[in-house]
């Protein structure tokens, strides 16, 4: 966002709640400040007050579609407000997405308001037994969450796979466009680990569900050892529910260990009635470190193109990949030996 | 010229660490000075170290052109998979600047990406060792982005 609007954010956010809330006198902004946390899109929390009803928290948050690292062909802002929408009142806990704003007229660009929910995001320093309860509920929220009707919810616009094939054919064609779009310099590691993706995509697949793309700690928040809301859905999407699986395994076991790591699997397996095929994991386990080198080309291209010439932006894009880039290039090397 | 421009940044360091980081109290404000250390301490490193890593990187790059020039010499499914790729690295300069290192490097890796991307799933004898070489350059080109970008900017 530009400086003078965010200058102008506390008075943009009045006059916007003031509109939209109609029973509510006199609104008041207050504690305007800018969310250290996520990469991805800026936010700002700030909380409200009136006289008078509205059916809204008081605690909030403002989203705005200004992204470091994703397109909108990918992953937009709207795609997000309506998976967050859709997963209202399911047993996937989420903040309440009041407003999917349009017009620019307000801030410039599209942003969401949304409810803002008290909780920690700090797992890593949790103390064992912490980290155990947490998880133990994140694995039952994911069960619950690939049990969900996603056509049943509206949420075939994410892009649904016709079979079991077709739903890593999906997420490697798209990724594959988009590090092509981005790339400012030949990759070969990208070229190469591409290859080996296609080489290797899993085609059998017991249940095609809602993905949450990336998934369990940093991702949620929890308080007195539960999670209280899931917060990132700006990579959903409907495909097999192995990629969640290995996102959280390989997110999950250098903090707590293999013993841990397997009794989540398992839990997971017999919560949600779903097979647990390793081949698929590990197929995910690479394509998720492509992903994720590939959405943080976007913020090197950004940078270098002066789109977005921000150091937040230097930093995601150049720094971190860096963990995935060498899991990258062992996975080849591995594989040829 | 002295100052060096790397002494000049080592100067902006100790403002940022000193002066300005304690002075902050908005946790956003204090990532982005600690975004601004990673940056001064990554234009550090380039202003430093990047000529020599270019001048490696391109001759490594070269090495994998001349060993796909003579795998391909070999004939076989290597031979047909390469065929329309045009292996020839160009010139070098002699005392290339640092924009010539830039290019010559985008010239060469865009035709070693092709071979990648062209390569035959089933690898045999110099199509496996090309393959190798390959692997080869690539753990060494990661060290070697590795060395400007995996830093510690205190």
């Amino acid at each position: 966002m530009e400086p003078e609007t965010i200058e102008r954010l506390p008075e943009i956010l009045r006059s916007y709640l003031s509109e939209h809330l109609p029973d509510a006198r006199n609104v008041s902004i207050h504690n305007v400040s800018r969310s250290p946390g996520g990469n991805s899109r800026s936010m700002w929390f700030f909380d409200a007050d009136w006289e008078g009803e509205a059916p809204i928290a008081k605690q909030l948050m403002f989203r705005a579609n200004e992204s470091t690292c994703f397109r909108d062909e990918e992953a937009s802002l709207e795609k997000e407000y309506r998976v967050f929408r859709a997963l209202q009142d399911t047993p996937v806990p989420v903040p309440t997405n009041y407003w999917y704003e349009r017009d620019p007229a307000w801030a410039g660009e599209d942003f969401v308001i949304r409810e803002r929910v008290e909780g920690d995001t700090n797992f890593r320093d949790l103390p064992p037994a912490s980290q155990q309860a947490i998880l133990d509920h994140f694995v039952e929220i994911l069960a619950a969450q690939h049990n969900l009707d996603w056509e049943a919810m509206g949420l075939s616009f994410l892009g649904a796979p016709q079979d079991g094939p077709e739903c890593a054919r999906m997420v490697v064609e798209r990724w594959e466009r988009a590090t092509k779009r981005e790339l400012l310099e030949p990759q070969p590691v990208m070229t190469a680990t591409m290859a080996w993706l296609k080489r290797n995509l899993p085609t059998e697949v017991d249940r095609i569900v809602l993905g949450q793309g990336q998934v369990g700690p940093g991702q949620v928040l929890f308080r007195d050892d539960r999670v209280v809301a899931s917060l990132d859905w700006e990579s959903a999407f409907i495909g097999d529910p192995m990629s969640d699986l290995a996102y959280l395994d390989f997110m999950v076991r250098p903090l707590v260990g293999d013993e841990v790591v397997e009794g989540l699997i398992a839990r997971y397996g017999e919560l949600s009635g779903i097979p647990i095929r390793r081949d698929n994991m590990r197929f995910y386990t690479v394509f998720q470190s492509y992903w994720a080198v590939s959405a943080c080309l976007a913020a090197v291209n950004r940078f270098a193109t002066g789109e977005m010439r921000k150091t937040q932006t230097l930093v995601l894009g150049m720094a971190a990949p860096r963990s995935f880039l060498r899991r990258m290039e062992r996975i080849v090397r591995e594989d040829a030996a | 010229m002295r100052p060096t421009p790397a002494e000049i940044v080592e100067g902006l360091q100790y403002n940022l660490r000193a002066d300005l980081i304690p002075e902050l109290e908005s946790p956003w404000a204090k990532r982005i000075a600690g975004n601004m250390l990673w940056a001064l301490e990554h234009l550090k490193q380039r202003l430093e170290e990047e000529h020599a890593l270019a001048v490696e990187e391109n001759g490594d790059l070269r090495g994998v052109l001349a060993a796909a020039t003579a795998a391909r010499g070999e004939g076989g499914t290597l031979a047909h998979a390469l065929a329309s790729i045009d292996l020839m690295p160009g010139e070098a300069r002699e005392w290339p600047s640092a924009d010539d290192l830039t290019a010559e490097n985008a010239r060469l890796r865009t035709i070693v990406d092709a071979i990648v991307e062209a390569f035959p799933a089933e690898r045999d004898g110099a199509a496996e060792a090309l393959w190798r070489e390959i692997l080869g350059y690539i753990a060494r080109q990661t060290e070697r982005d590795g060395a400007l970008i995996e830093i510690n900017p205190g």
